[in-house]
C-alpha cells in the first residue's frame, strides 16, 4: 500500500466509524466467466477475479476477514462483477488459464478491463487484510 | 488532534503494509502431483505424532514424537516450497529424549499459518478437547 492510499483509508477512518467486522449482503460472485463477461460490457465494470483452491489457507482468510468486510463487499458490489474461477483441481483449464496470465500463487485477486484480462491486468497475490485490499481496489 | 491521529495512522499503515512478495501465499506452480500426493499421505502420520502446540508471537511451534524425524523434514521441504514466504525451523534438543519440533513462522502470518497447518493439529484438539 502507498502512503497515499494509507492516508485517504486514515482519513476515511477518522471521518466515518465504519465497523469493519460488520456484514451487509455478500458479494454476488459469479463462478461462469462467460456470464460474468457479458455482464462486465453491459454494465461497464471491471471484472475482479479472485482466483483461489480449497486447499489455499490464504484463500480461506480472505472469505473469513476480507470479503466479508463491509467496506470491502460495498466497493466490490458498486464498482466490479465479481468473478471466482476454482483452481482446487490440479491442471485443469481454469488453472491453466489463470497461469498464463502469468500467476503463480494464491490467493490472487485481478482486475480485468471490459475487454477481457491479460497478463498485464493489475493483481493483489497474496493474503491481503480488508485495509490493503480497500486500497488496491481503489487505487 | 486528529491531524496528529491521522498522521499517526499513515506512519502505521506503511510501516505494517507487507510488500506484494512478503504476503502468505500458496505457490502454485511449486508442487508436483508427486509432492502433493506424498503431503497427503504424510499428514495424517504427522497427525498421530504431534504431542503439543504452542503459540508464539509470529507463528506456532509443533512438538512431534521424535520417531517422525525423518518423515517432518520430508514434510517441511514439501511445506516450504508452498506455503511461502514462511521460516521453518526444525529443532531437536539433546538425546536421549530431548523434544522434536518444528517452528513455523512469519511476519504478519499466524493466523495464515494456524489455518494452513489445521489439518495437523485437529487431531490434537479432539484430544484435548475430549479430555
Amino acid at each position: 500500500m502507498n502512503a497515499r492510499g494509507c492516508a485517504v483509508l486514515s482519513l476515511l477512518g477518522l471521518l466515518t466509524w465504519s465497523g469493519s467486522g460488520e456484514r451487509s449482503a455478500s458479494i454476488p460472485w459469479q463462478t461462469d466467466e462467460t456470464r460474468a463477461r457479458k455482464e462486465a460490457a453491459r454494465s461497464g465494470r471491471q471484472i475482479l477475479v479472485d482466483a483461489w483452491a480449497d486447499w489455499c489457507a490464504g484463500c480461506k482468510l480472505l472469505d473469513r476477514n476480507t470479503w466479508s468486510d463491509r467496506r470491502v463487499q460495498d466497493e466490490v458490489r458498486a464498482r466490479f462483477v465479481p468473478l471466482r474461477v476454482d483452481l482446487s483441481d490440479e491442471g485443469s483449464d481454469a488453472e491453466l488459464r489463470i497461469r498464463a496470465l502469468g500467476v503463480s500463487a494464491l490467493p490472487a485477486v485481478l482486475l480485468c478491463p471490459v475487454s477481457g484480462c491479460d497478463a498485464g491486468a493489475r493483481r493483489l497475490v497474496g493474503y491481503a487484510g480488508p485495509d490493503e485490499m480497500l486500497a488496491f481496489l481503489r487505487r | 488532534m486528529k491531524m496528529l491521529v491521522s498522521t499517526l495512522l499513515v506512519l502505521l499503515c506503511s510501516l505494517v503494509a507487507a510488500a506484494p512478495d512478503e504476503r502468505a501465499h500458496c505457490n502454485l506452480a511449486a508442487l508436483t502431483s508427486a509432492d502433493r500426493a506424498r503431503d497427503r499421505e504424510l499428514v495424517p502420520v504427522l497427525a498421530a505424532a504431534l504431542l503439543e502446540r504452542k503459540e508464539l508471537p509470529d507463528g506456532y511451534a509443533y512438538r512431534f514424537d521424535r520417531r517422525v524425524l525423518k518423515l517432518l523434514g520430508e514434510w517441511v521441504e514439501i511445506e516450504a516450497k508452498c506455503c511461502q514466504p514462511l521460516s521453518y525451523e526444525l529443532s531437536l534438543e539433546p538425546q536421549p529424549g530431548g523434544a522434536l519440533w518444528v517452528r513455523i513462522t512469519g511476519r504478519e502470518a499466524k493466523e495464515f499459518i494456524g489455518l494452513e497447518f489445521a489439518p495437523l493439529t485437529a487431531r490434537l484438539a479432539a484430544k484435548e478437547a475430549g479430555r
